[in-house]
């Protein structure tokens, strides 16, 4: 059975815990499938990584915060200032 | 919505673009002793890659809908968004039809066994305007997003065929 997610609750937690992490990000969520989280954030930390290293950055912090409600973030689209 | 439409067409397209993004990946066979010759066709591979999978992801949205277009899949995805009152989309468009992050959005994918939001993550970073992009990137980054789409479109491809 599809298991379903609270989009509002998830994606505050996970902006919150980019933004400490990522404190001159700007982030941006929306909503997809079934209430799964889409998060694009721009960040110049993410300027000289590859984008398996900026997706690692992320995908880092997400899985420690958030642990289990991060199975509810199901994209998160990361660019560096030089991308913009 | 332009000519090329149908599922058959994003199918064939998706295959046919990415192999043309793993010929420029190649050693060129035009001045192939030039001293850019290992890197000067990088963009333009990692530019018809990214685009291999928004071909097939478009034809996946035509499958997940039970519909033989992507123009009566948008019809079908807008009564939808409509009744949950959300703003209708445009995948035949340019700005939300180019981009992979969007589309994902509208599909079931991320309840699939076996999809991986960091994987689609790195291929949804695809820009439609790398194809104006005068720069060379590294041969790393071209190599690992060309894998990574390598790796997305060999796990979407088998949920699209009947």
């Amino acid at each position: 059975m599809e298991r379903t997610f609270d989009y509002a609750q998830t994606r505050d937690h996970a902006v919150e815990a980019l933004r400490q992490r990522f404190p001159n990000a700007a982030i941006t969520a929306e909503e997809g499938w079934h209430g799964r989280v889409h998060i694009k954030i721009v960040s110049p930390e993410f300027d000289n990584l590859t984008g398996r290293q900026s997706q690692d950055a992320v995908w880092d912090v997400l899985k420690e915060r958030l642990r289990e409600e991060a199975q509810g973030i199901s994209l998160v689209l990361t660019l560096g200032m030089d991308e913009l | 919505m332009p000519g090329f439409d149908g599922i058959d067409d994003f199918l064939k397209s998706s295959s046919r673009r990415l192999k043309d993004a793993e010929e420029l990946m190649e050693q060129p066979s035009r001045d192939p002793n030039r001293s850019d010759a290992s890197r000067r066709h990088l963009r333009g591979a990692m530019y018809l890659a990214g685009h291999a999978v928004e071909c097939l992801v478009k034809a996946y949205l035509i499958e997940q809908e039970d519909r033989q277009s992507l123009r009566d899949a948008q019809v079908q995805i807008n009564s939808r968004r409509q009744a949950k009152g959300q703003r209708l989309c445009n995948i035949g468009g340019s700005t939300q039809g180019h981009s992979i992050a969007f589309l994902l959005t509208l599909t079931d994918l991320a309840v699939r066994p076996g999809y991986e939001p960091n994987l689609w993550g790195r291929v949804a970073n695809w820009n439609p305007y790398w194809r104006y992009d005068p720069s060379i990137p590294g041969r790393t980054e071209a190599d690992e997003f060309v894998q990574d789409v390598r790796s997305a479109l060999d796990w979407l491809l088998p949920k699209i065929m009947r």
